[in-house]
């Protein structure tokens, strides 16, 4: 074959260029850590990458509003304890003052006592979450009772997504927990336990005994229900961060270049660089006019 | 019969030709890295004489050391490289606007999907609200800028196509002029090596252009054709025009003196305008309808769940996105309703006025949506983003490896014209050496001579 002085400044030229190209994206891929920094270094990763950062994107938002959901929960249920509380106190006094033997002043004074109890309970009622009025439904702007003790929220639910497609109520019904609809109506109970002392009404108190049982056992069933709840969301919350690191996981071939397999691609390619620079040199020196005849 | 005048005149040529043959290494030594010179050699022969008598040499010119064959298969695979590497170029950098890092259309639908999830949690929240709506707004603003991005690309190449015309309409006045000039000298017994160097550079950067094939006539004019259509005729050439055809694809046509013209667009293989054409109006157009496509679903999702809640006023029915006919065009289109459209306490979470303000149920669905499958195409949101991207990906790197295989192929061919029509320079120092050596020793020759007729002439 003959060589000319073109087709071989093309040659070095060719192999230098491609020796340089090899090293720039060596360097540019060890430097950013990314196997793929535009789609077209691999489509069909590029394509897994974005469906994964998806449902990464996600996840992240499930987490962070089941956060949320575990955090009004919790409020919740403590505020359901509390309440609890509250109508334990109640029926014990009932049941000390529906004593036949009792004079009419302890009932009086012990009247006071509820309606204080009874104001606790509207309290409670009343507890804001992080978006409002935990117990009014989706009426969070709104105290759940009023000041004459009328309930002015809704059973509404404020839901949040646990899975795909899976919704749990995020929520407590402050209606079935303090309202006639869970059963009795709590507060119009602690009011006639309060009247009842008020009139020193003896039948009147040992029937209330019954009813206040009821009541607390109507916020036992609240609060139970509030701690399946928030069981259900703390586990779903758990889940979402294990599936995220898993998604991350599976992202992670796609996405990221391994640093030993990076450091050694730019080593090869430095070498490369290297070795095309000395072959020209040696090119070039045995390209003398002065070594010409 | 030889005689002492005639080896003189045998030497006398000698040095004639030693010397125009020296002119022909220097003439190729001092274009060794001249684009588009073809070496010469010197053309040397022996003359005839009469019967019996001794011939000396003769210089009949350079011969200009050109392979049509390998000539033809540089024009060929330059007009190849040159619509690979036009389709390569045009859809280089498309990614920053389509497919960016960070900061593009799958982060902001993401982040829009983020932002239904907050106002789920706090729908009564005036922050999350209005987050919200600004998220939509930027998903908004990254379709409209993904679709201004394609959109001007395809204006550029347009712009590209018109200038590459200009370029080559300058080159092919030249070669007819050249043409002329050529088949004039011809006709006159003259080479016209340095013209034919000149319009062969000019026919190479037509054909990475346009694409051409050359015919060669006898009378040293050549005949350009591109795209079954003629170029160059003689001494006349064509204009070629690009501009845009009814429904807005480009259109080339070549343009004759007369005004007539000829629509070659469908025929366009090779050259940079058939590259851009492939990139203008089919690589990026599939985009185009593949973006607008994925607007139109992603709003029409969002709208179905927007338009079926209440806004903090109770009232419902408003879209999300301003309604779109159709998915054609929907990306450069998209926006905001204009119903909703900075009001926040018009975004619709909770399904009916009842369950105003913390009702989240519409926002959930709104946040449902990632998880969900878009319209006839189906895949959820970041999937059909991601085929988008990966269709972008696919057609850079198939128009990427074909300009690498049209590039090697190029160089290829460009060797092998090389191999006869390229200079060494070690070759021609060689040559320098004989032709020097020859003029010496026919000096030589003729001072024997003039010896031999100084002494003949001494001795009378």
């Amino acid at each position: 074959m003959r060589v000319t002085d073109q087709m071989k400044m093309a040659s070095l030229r060719q192999a230098q260029s491609s020796a340089s190209e090899r090293m720039f994206n060596a360097s540019q891929r060890a430097s950013s850590g990314q196997r793929v920094s535009r789609p077209a270094d691999d489509p069909a990763a590029f394509a897994r990458i974005a469906s994964h950062d998806g449902t990464i994107g996600k996840l992240g938002g499930r987490q962070q509003a089941l956060g949320r959901s575990e955090g009004d929960m919790s409020v919740a249920e403590s505020a359901l304890a509390s309440g609890v509380d509250i109508m334990a106190q109640a029926r014990d006094l009932a049941v000390q003052l529906a004593d036949g033997t009792l004079d009419p002043a302890q009932r009086a004074l012990a009247a006071k006592q509820v309606t204080e109890l009874r104001q606790a309970l509207v309290g409670v009622a009343n507890t804001r979450g992080s978006s409002g009025y935990i117990f009014s439904g989706t009426k969070t702007d709104t105290p759940a009772i009023a000041a004459n003790g009328a309930f002015q929220g809704n059973d509404n639910p404020i839901n949040v997504e646990i899975a795909d497609g899976v919704q749990v109520r995020a929520n407590p019904s402050g209606a079935k927990a303090f309202t006639a609809a869970g059963g009795r109506d709590l507060l119009q109970d602690l009011s006639d336990f309060a009247t009842a002392l008020t009139a020193n009404d003896v039948p009147g108190l040992q029937a209330m005994i019954q009813k206040l049982g009821d009541g607390q056992k109507q916020l036992i069933g609240a609060r139970s229900d509030a701690g399946v709840e928030l069981d259900r969301i703390r586990t779903a919350g758990t889940v979402a961060s294990t599936l995220q690191a898993a998604v991350k996981e599976a992202r992670a071939p796609d996405a990221e270049l391994d640093p030993t397999t990076a450091y050694t691609d730019l080593a090869a390619a430095n070498d490369a660089y290297n070795r095309s620079l000395e072959v020209a040199r040696r090119v070039l020196a045995t390209f003398s006019v002065d070594k010409m005849p | 019969m030889s005689s002492l005048g005639s080896l003189m005149n045998v030497a006398g040529d000698a040095l004639a030709a030693q010397s125009a043959a020296l002119d022909i290494t220097g003439q190729n030594i001092s274009n060794a890295n001249t684009p588009g010179y073809v070496r010469r050699v010197a053309g040397l022969e022996t003359r005839a004489l009469a019967q019996g008598q001794s011939g000396g040499v003769i210089y009949t010119g350079p011969l200009r050391m050109v392979d049509r064959f390998a000539n033809a298969r540089v024009f060929a695979a330059s007009s190849m490289k040159g619509a690979a590497d036009a389709r390569s170029q045009s859809l280089q950098g498309l990614e920053a606007s389509l497919a960016p890092q960070t900061g593009g259309l799958g982060d902001a639908m993401s982040s829009l999907f983020s932002a239904a999830t907050d106002l789920a949690s706090n729908a009564s929240d005036p922050t999350a609200r209005a987050t919200f709506l600004a998220r939509a707004e930027q998903v908004s603003q990254a379709f409209n800028g993904a679709a201004n991005g394609l959109a001007n690309r395809r204006t550029d190449l347009l712009g590209q196509a018109q200038s590459i015309s200009t370029e080559v309409n300058g080159r092919l006045t030249k070669i007819a002029d050249m043409n002329q000039k050529i088949a004039a000298a011809q006709a006159m017994g003259e080479p016209a090596t340095d013209l034919r160097d000149q319009r062969d550079k000019l026919i190479g950067e037509v054909g990475e252009r346009v694409g051409v094939s050359v015919v060669e006539e006898p009378s040293g004019m050549v005949t350009l054709l591109s795209s079954g259509a003629s170029l160059v005729q003689g001494g006349n050439a064509n204009q070629v025009a690009a501009g845009l055809d009814a429904q807005g694809a480009l259109q080339v046509q070549f343009v004759n003196s007369t005004g007539g013209k000829t629509d070659v667009t469908s025929h366009l293989e090779s050259g940079a305008l058939a590259g851009i054409k492939e990139a203008r109006d089919k690589d990026i157009p599939a985009l185009q309808q593949n973006l607008d496509q994925l607007a139109f679903d992603f709003a029409g999702a969002m709208n179905a769940a927007h338009s079926s809640g209440v806004g903090l006023d109770g009232v419902g029915g408003r879209p999300l996105f301003s309604p779109m006919a159709s998915a054609s065009g929907a990306a450069m289109t998209m926006s905001v309703d204009p119903s909703v459209k900075g009001q926040p306490n018009r975004v619709a979470a909770a399904a009916n006025a009842a369950d105003i303000p913390a009702g989240n149920s519409i926002a959930l669905a709104m946040a449902a949506i990632q998880s969900s499958p878009l319209g006839a195409s189906g895949g959820t949101p970041a999937a059909r983003f991601g085929t988008l991207g990966g269709a972008l990906g696919t057609v850079q790197a198939s128009a990427e490896g074909d300009a690498s295989l049209r590039a090697d192929t190029a160089a290829v061919a460009q060797s092998m014209r090389e191999q006869t029509a390229g200079v060494s320079v070690e070759e021609e120092m060689v040559n320098m050496t004989r032709y020097q050596n020859a003029f010496v020793a026919s000096q030589r020759v003729l001072k024997v001579a003039d010896d031999l007729l100084d002494g003949l002439i001494k001795g009378l």
